[in-house]
């Protein structure tokens, strides 16, 4: 089987995934334009934000090289460009992440845990077992 | 930090690296084999679901800071 025959049998995948990517990696933008004093203020949370845009942007650009109309060893070495750069960009916060001692990111807390003023309230009392 | 918050830290950080690698590995396979797609679409996959979950992580915790400060 010929590569593009190969690589045409994934052309929709790649389209629907590199088509996700791009419209969740606006829609970070956004949410996290909207809080950008938090975003600067916490290293933590700019390293997340980092990773989580490098891996959307890893897949934007796994999606584009694949739907690319190209030979077999062009696309290789994209591929493995691509992979390298998305390792070298995140690597620094997989260090930093590892060696960090506190931690300040709430890593999506259970809404059992939930303290009052960290923007998730406490369930109350089951009206239905309430007593007069 | 506690080894439970440190896997966490883990599996947010070290599934984005091993995807990362995946498609460096694919990239190699391309070379010579059709067998580079099959962990294209593994890396790919892996690599949606984490960032959907970073995302809205990163959302939830953003938005919690900006309410304790209101």
């Amino acid at each position: 089987m010929s590569f593009q025959t190969a690589v045409g049998g994934w052309h929709d995948f790649y389209i629907l995934a590199g088509t996700a990517a791009a419209t969740l990696v606006g829609l970070l933008f956004v949410g996290l334009s909207l809080h950008l004093r938090v975003v600067i203020a916490s290293s933590e949370v700019r390293s997340l934000a980092r990773v989580t845009l490098a891996n959307f942007g890893a897949i934007l650009f796994v999606a584009l090289f694949m739907v690319i109309p190209q030979d077999r060893s062009t696309a290789a070495v994209e591929l493995i460009a691509s992979g390298l750069a998305s390792l070298i960009i995140t690597t620094p916060s997989l260090a930093a992440a590892l060696q960090s001692q506190d931690r300040t990111l709430q890593m999506r807390p259970r809404d059992r845990d939930a303290k009052p003023g960290r923007g998730i309230a406490k369930p109350g009392p089951d009206p239905a077992n309430a007593t007069a | 930090m506690r080894p439970r918050d440190r896997a966490r830290l883990l599996l947010r950080f070290g599934l984005s690296a091993a995807s990362y690698l995946a498609v460096t590995v694919a990239g190699v396979l391309l070379f010579s084999s059709s067998q580079a797609f099959t962990w294209l679409v593994v890396a790919t996959v892996v690599l949606l679901l984490v960032s959907l979950r970073n995302t809205w992580d990163l959302l939830v915790t953003v938005g919690d800071v900006t309410l304790a400060r209101d």
